[in-house]
């Protein structure tokens, strides 16, 4: 099918690859409709998540093991089960970048990353206890 | 807003599955217990504004050479100076 993205114009996706958010992203619980997009052989590290419902709403996103390989997310059990989870390998993490003026800035948001099942691509943003992990995590600092 | 007066030990009830307990009252702070089921998530109200905040700067992002990115972040060793 053909979507419309912030960047790229017109792209064609396989439904197949539709991430839905039951609850959105943190302050966009209102877009449950994302694909990611990228070219994984160009680049595996950072990706778009696009937005289905709304052409601006593009994120870059990137996997944590790229610049934290020790990050490690425990997630609740009540969380695996809304995302219908049954084990580790099912999940993939990712975290919303945000790349400043100061490009040596750029972060990544490690307190609330984003969990995938990838057997049924459902989605949701989580907000970890854990204080180790920073909105901004800086990617280019003790990697 | 509904605005409620507790005492220390006393609750109140949202819906049927969640309910809030004033603990302890201690100066300006107040020790809140919450009981709720796994699926709804509590937080600090601030913790949720900053993660909002944080996911709208992260839509500033635009005309960025991603690509060129993706390599600097791979290739980064601690402490080199960039020239982007």
């Amino acid at each position: 099918m053909e979507i419309s993205t912030r960047d790229f114009g017109t792209v064609s996706i396989d439904p197949k690859d539709i991430i839905t958010f039951d609850k959105g992203l943190i302050g966009f619980e209102d877009n449950h409709r994302f694909v990611l997009l990228g070219d994984p052989e160009a680049n595996e590290t950072l990706l778009w998540l696009q937005s289905l419902e709304e052409e601006k709403l593009a994120f870059v996103v990137i996997q944590p093991r790229f610049f934290n390989p020790e990050y490690k997310v425990t997630l609740q059990i009540d969380e695996v089960s809304e995302l219908s989870g049954e084990d580790e390998g099912d999940f993939l993490v990712y975290a919303i970048v945000v790349i400043p003026e100061e490009v040596q800035k750029m972060s990544a948001n490690l307190k609330a990353p984003l969990i995938i099942n990838v057997k049924n691509n459902k989605g949701k943003q989580i907000i970890l206890n854990d204080d180790r992990y920073e909105i901004k995590s800086l990617i280019l600092a003790e990697n | 807003m509904l605005v409620l007066t507790r005492k220390k030990d006393q609750t109140i009830m949202i819906g049927d599955k969640v309910e809030i307990t004033v603990l302890d009252i201690k100066g300006e702070q107040v020790r809140i217990g919450i009981n709720a089921p796994p699926d709804v998530t509590i937080l600090r109200k601030e913790v949720y504004r900053e993660i909002e905040n944080e996911n709208r700067k992260a839509l500033e992002n635009s005309g960025h050479d991603l690509e060129n990115l993706a390599k600097i972040i791979k290739g980064y060793k601690i402490g080199q100076k960039i020239d982007i």
